[in-house]
């Protein structure tokens, strides 16, 4: 019998699991996460900063690239040691899937 | 390489070891360390607030820039899941000092089992000048690499007395410590320097940066932006953004006692504190009002003028009280009253 695969607790949570989606696949702005996630300030810093104590952020600093604003702004994304995790997460889901398909 | 924390002095580093497909993740240390508080005895969090609120303003609300503090700071506290740090950095005050207070960080950690590197060059052969990582090609970037250094006990003891000295409100600690042996941090005594020259001038109350500016006006470079390139073309060991060398401006410009004119607009406008097209910005003209010329002549004193107000680490510099000042002719501080 195939053993399960044990879930890494810093993705296998409903929203850092959708927030590690977004930065997996591309840099994004804290508004534009906060959009697309629809949750609150507070609530985004907390994820941002429990995925960065495990060195799983990277950011960049963008200058305003707008004729009308020069605010800088900061993109997120996963680093890649926090890409290699979060395959790693995905890989135990896909286990997980699989196993229940058989059945 | 696999397994690597890479803290860089920026991002256009940063950026450079990520197009060099060097492996690991990357730590840009973003802060401009010279200028501003740094008061003494602080942790880096309690530093790290007090630098949010130093930088924050309209362009940068201060709930963004405090979270990139500490997003920055648990990434770095995060070096125990890293089998080595590599800390990419020029000779420049402003990296010495991020190197500092990385270091200074390191000093006081269980390194056991981790290996802590440098890479800091002051040159690149076919660079010349030489300012920065910045102007290296991904190429460049792999190529030092291997001449990374081990950061050992003596680099940790070193950088946390000069932490703690920069962070002291008296700068006699660091004037002291500059004369210590800092020979296996090469470029760090002549940064340091540097910094002292920072301190208002006994000759007229401004620091080398704002005489550099004026003197650079007086001569014709009337421009902001020519100003600042012919700025940082006069400077070896300092780097200032340009946003800080127009901040820098608007202080000698936007005061009740300008020693700067701007036209067309009286004031100088400058992103990102002002909404203003960038061919606008491009075509300001500065020029040197009357104060200022008493200023450049030593006749006025600019600390008084411009109402002084500014931290350098640890020591607060204030108008209204008596103020450490530069003696260029002995190349030593002075603690002194209003200038006569």
């Amino acid at each position: 019998m195939n053993t399960l695969p044990e879930f890494d607790p810093l993705f296998h949570q409903p929203v850092r699991t959708r927030l590690s989606i977004l930065l997996y696949v591309k840099g994004e702005s804290f508004a534009d996460l906060k959009s697309k996630l629809s949750i609150t300030d507070g609530n985004l810093d907390a994820h941002l900063k429990k995925l960065s104590a495990a060195g799983f952020i990277e950011s960049e600093m963008v200058i305003g690239d707008t004729q009308k604003s020069t605010r800088p702004y900061t993109v997120y994304e996963l680093s890649p040691s926090g890409k290699k995790a979060f395959k790693k997460y995905l890989k135990a889901l896909e286990k997980i899937l699989n196993l229940t398909q058989k059945r | 390489m696999g397994n690597t924390l890479h803290i860089t002095n920026g991002d256009g580093a940063g950026s450079l070891l990520k197009a060099a497909n060097i492996e690991g993740d990357v730590l840009p240390w973003r802060d401009t360390m010279q200028s501003g508080p740094f008061p003494k005895g602080l942790s880096l969090e309690e530093h790290s607030k007090i630098r949010a609120e130093y930088f924050s303003g309209p362009a940068m609300p201060l709930s963004d820039v405090t979270r990139d503090f500490e997003i920055r700071d648990e990434h770095l506290k995060a070096f125990k899941n890293y089998e080595e740090v590599i800390l990419w950095f020029e000779h420049d005050l402003l990296d010495q000092l991020q190197i500092l207070q990385i270091l200074q960080f390191f000093h006081g950690q269980d390194l056991k089992g981790k290996k802590l590197s440098l890479v800091c060059i002051n040159e690149y052969e076919g660079i010349i000048p030489f300012r920065g990582l910045g102007q290296l090609s991904p190429e460049h970037i792999e190529a030092l690499v291997p001449i990374k250094r081990p950061i050992n006990e003596e680099h940790l003891k070193i950088a946390n007395a000069g932490w703690q000295a920069f962070c002291e409100p008296d700068p006699t600690h660091l004037e002291t410590y500059i004369q210590s042996d800092l020979s296996s941090l090469p470029f760090l005594k002549a940064a340091l320097m540097r910094h002292l020259e920072e301190y208002p001038s006994l000759k007229n109350g401004l620091n080398k940066t704002q005489n550099k500016i004026l003197e650079l006006v007086r001569n014709g470079v009337t421009n902001p932006v020519q100003n600042f390139i012919e700025f940082m073309n006069s400077e070896t060991v300092f780097f200032m953004g340009d946003w800080t060398h127009f901040r820098e401006i608007s202080k000698m410009c936007n005061g009740e006692q300008p020693l700067l004119s701007c036209s067309p607009n009286g004031k100088f406008l400058s992103p990102p504190d002002h909404e203003i097209e960038m061919e606008d910005f491009k075509d300001q003209i500065l020029s040197l009002t009357d104060l200022g010329e008493k200023v450049m002549d030593g006749k006025r004193d600019a600390a008084e003028l411009i109402k002084l107000d500014q931290w350098l680490g640890g020591v607060h510099l204030e108008y209204a009280k008596p103020l450490w000042r530069w003696d260029e002719k002995t190349e030593k501080l002075m603690k002194t009253e209003k200038l006569a």
